[in-house]
Order: C-alpha cells, then structure tokens, then sequence
C-alpha cells in the first residue's frame, strides 16, 4: 500500500493534537467507506453494515511540526440508534455529517444532525458536510450548489466524496484538521500544564506501571 | 466438511489479523476429533430416542454445553429453544406474512431499510456473496439478486417486521437471521428470530427506545463495577455509576458493547466461540 504523503510519520517532531471525530449521517450513505478509505486506504464494494459504533484512529501531519490525530466514532446509521447518539457526540471536537448524492432523504437526514450537533454538542465543534459516492454522477439527485450553498449558510466545511474513488478523502480530513483552533488548543493545555499527548491509552503500547493486575 | 485456506465450514472468509494459518490448523485438527466423538456421541442418543431429539435433562445440558455437532446444530436450536412449538401452532402464518410483505400496495418504511442491509449482512461469507451480473448494457455489476440465502434474508426480514410491528426492522436482526440461516430453512429461521426477540431476550430490545439494549449494558457496567473494580477505574476514571439513577451517562466504552448484545456477538467472538455459546443460550 503507498501511503499518501500526508499520512503518518512516526518520527514526527513537534506537536501532537488529538481530536474526537464522530461520524453521523443516514445508515448506507457510506460513512463507514469513508473511514476506512481514510484510514487504511481500502474500499469494499459490500460493507457490512455498523452496529453500535466502531472506533478507528488516524494521524495525520499537518506540516513538519504539527501531527493531528484523530480518534474517530463510526456510528450506526439506523434512525433508532440515533438514541445513542449524544454518547457519540459528547465531548466531540470535530463531526462529519454524511450524505449520499444519490438519496434525496438523506440530506435531510444530514440537516437534522447538524441542526442536533449546533444544539447539543459543543459549541466549538467543527462540522464538515460529505457528499458522498460523488462516483455514481448517473445517479445523482443532490446537485453541488444546493448541498453547497446549505453548508455555506450553516458555517460548514463542505466536499464532495468519494470513498470508492478516494476522492476528496484525505482533503476532507485534512481540512477539519486545519480549521481546528490549533494555537488556542496549545496555549490552553499549556496553560492547564497537561498535553493533549496523554490522553487516552495507546493500545500498541502495552503499559508497564499502572496495568491491571487481573 | 469444506475448508480451505481462505474459509471455514461454515462459508466465512478466514480473519488472519490476530491468528496465524499454522495455528487455524493446529486448532481444527484437535478440534475435529473432538466435533467428531460429539457427533457419535449425539448420534447415539438420538438413536436411543428413537431418533427425536430427547427432553430437557441435565444429561442433555451436559451435551449441549460441550457443543452440538454443526449437522444437528440447527435441528437441536429450534427444538429447545421452544420455537419448534411455536411453528406446530402457528403453521401457515410465516406463509401468509411472506405473501402480505410481497403485495405491492402495502407501503412498509421497514422494507426499505432491509433492503440497503440485505448486500451489507456477511458480504464475505460465500453462501451471501454477490454474484456478478451482466445487464442489458452488458456492463457487469455486483448483484445478491441470484443469491437464494439473500432473498430467503429479505423474506424473513419483512415477515417479522410485519409480525412485530413495534419492532418492524432494527439492524442486527440481519445478523441473526444471517447465521440462523446457515443452519436451518427460512420458516424455522423465522420462528427461531420471533422466539428470541419475544421470549429471550429483553423487552423492547430492537423498538425505537431500544431501551432493553440499555438494560444489558447497564447490568454489565455494574457487574464489571463490582466484581472488576480494576478495569472499572481504567475505563470510567474511577466514577462510580450508579445502575439506579441511570440518565444514560454510561461509560464510553459502551459504544463498543452495545454490539454485543444486540447481536448476541455475532461478528464479536470467533464463529466457532459464537456457536457454542448459541448452544448455550437456547
């Protein structure tokens, strides 16, 4: 597999910022496709579809000194799942809603969660809209200018995609990325004295002290 | 019993992530005398029996739990889970749901959610794989259409969704049916699905509230409170929760969970460990 140049470089100097992503959209609009695109650089035709949610991490570098890594929620898709949902968004950072170009519901579907996000999660998050399986034009229902002229009103990140295709894949990371508040996010856990570095447990790396003893 | 380097007997493709081939080997070859002497062995109990299926007994527990044979496996779930006597009293029912789900002027929103799962349920498994297609167009395209598990899926699927209007169709349902087909035909598969959503499983598991999905992971958290206090601390920062005031603040961690119970660990554990501890549950 070639990796694209933005892809992780362990070696990376400089600082790291991790981020909570959540991935929200209609079930089989493809946001399961695009993770994987995202983080392992596959596609399958026939996904299986996602119960609960799966948990992924990606890094990327920025530029030679900033690495961003994301540590991202695949949710299910299914209306009544949506129960489940403000565990997903709850202290979320960055969220990609999901649309298929080819199913008209599901923009509709795309609007209520970013009307659910600008009310519930926080008030900081970056939201990105999806336009996925821009692959299949001759099937296309949602044209550009009405999904782009809808992000634009709402203050959202907006591409079109294509897992399939890997396009706009790693733009679309890579733009939320670089719209995080990243110097504010160093001045603060600065300031708080703790880096965003410890957060969480690296699961490649067993820990010596502090393991369970069962 | 087909196996190869790429699948098991029981159609799915190999995972190669955490075990290697050598050791796939090495487990089935200890395990097949193992499959092989419980195959005589139930065999010869049936034969005893007259060839039915004996009544719940502790000797017959004792079997269960040391893992029915794949060739009995389905008969032996649908007769104690209690969905055989469901079918006996019910015997055109699953007929008529499936006729009632085929009639065009019935508008069903459920139906069109099975739809998009019918490709996406073990697209890896060889007995669910599309098939390529040529159309007028003479384009190929990946199509179930021709695969015969994939439309008795779409059957079973619609008629519980009429059966249990409540529920109608909740992702995961595809799973279960998915593996109960592998193991006997869609009628019996149907009345297995309504006898574990209705008389196994909690109440209100697959509805709009999927509440009793809730129930389970709340019972786990506090089971893993108490007796794991340790890995209770790593995961929730050493907050207590308190089972009673549940305001849907669990931990994180279930997120992950919560696919456990609603599949009953269908794509969780190993197929091999899912299937004795199906034996189990029914």
């Amino acid at each position: 597999m070639s990796a694209p140049g933005n892809r992780h470089n362990s070696q990376a100097p400089g600082k790291l910022f991790q981020f909570k992503l959540v991935l929200l959209g209609e079930s089989a609009v493809g946001k399961s496709s695009l993770v994987l695109r995202f983080v392992k650089d596959q596609f399958d035709d026939y996904r299986e579809s996602t119960i609960g949610a799966a948990f992924l991490t990606q890094t990327i570098a920025l530029d030679e000194n900033t690495t961003v890594k994301f540590e991202i929620w695949d949710t299910a898709g299914q209306e009544r799942y949506k129960s489940l949902a403000p565990m997903y968004y709850r202290n979320a950072n960055c969220a990609v809603v999901v649309y298929d170009i080819t199913q008209p519901s599901s923009l509709e579907k795309a609007k209520s969660w970013v009307n659910e996000l600008k009310r519930q999660a926080d008030p900081n998050i970056v939201i990105a809209l999806a336009g996925n399986k821009s692959d299949l034009s001759e099937r296309r229902v949602i044209d550009t200018e009405t999904a782009q002229n809808y992000a634009a009103d709402a203050g959202l990140l907006f591409f079109e995609t294509s897992a399939k295709k890997s396009t706009n894949v790693n733009e679309l990371f890579t733009s939320i990325a670089r719209k995080m508040p990243l110097d504010q996010l160093a001045a603060n856990s600065r300031a708080r004295g703790n880096n965003l570095n410890q957060r969480g447990v690296d699961l490649n790396h067993p820990v010596a002290q502090n393991a369970c003893s069962c | 019993m087909y196996c190869d380097f790429f699948r098991d007997q029981y159609g799915f493709k190999r995972s190669y992530q955490w075990i290697s081939n050598k050791e796939y080997i090495d487990f089935e070859a200890s395990y097949s005398h193992i499959l092989q002497r419980r195959k005589l062995k139930w065999e010869a109990v049936l034969n005893e029996n007259g060839g039915l299926i004996p009544s719940k007994c502790s000797k017959m527990k004792r079997y269960v739990r040391k893992g029915i044979p794949p060739s009995l496996r389905g008969r032996v779930w649908f007769h104690y889970s209690g969905a055989e006597a469901k079918m006996k009293s019910h015997s055109d029912l699953y007929q008529q749901l499936v006729l009632k789900a085929q009639d065009p002027r019935l508008e069903n929103e459920n139906f069109e959610v099975i739809e998009r799962d019918l490709h996406r349920t073990f697209p890896e498994n060889i007995k669910f794989k599309s098939t390529i297609v040529s159309d007028d167009n003479n384009s190929q395209t990946l199509s179930t259409d021709n695969v015969p598990i994939i439309q008795s899926l779409r059957r079973v699927l619609t008629a519980f969704s009429l059966y249990s209007p409540n529920i109608g169709y909740c992702q995961s349902l595809n799973y279960i049916v998915g593996i109960l087909l592998l193991f006997m035909e869609e009628e019996k598969a149907f009345w297995m699905l309504v006898t574990i959503v209705h008389d196994y499983l909690p109440e209100n598991m697959y509805d709009v509230t999927m509440e009793g999905s809730n129930v389970d992971q709340a019972v786990l958290m506090s089971l893993i409170m108490r007796k794991m206090p340790d890995i209770w601390n790593k995961m929730n920062g050493g907050v207590n929760y308190d089972i009673e005031k549940s305001d849907g603040n669990m931990p994180t961690i279930t997120l992950v969970t919560s696919h456990w119970f609603l599949t009953l660990y269908i794509n969780i554990l190993p197929i091999e460990t899912l299937l004795r501890v199906w034996d189990c549950f029914f």
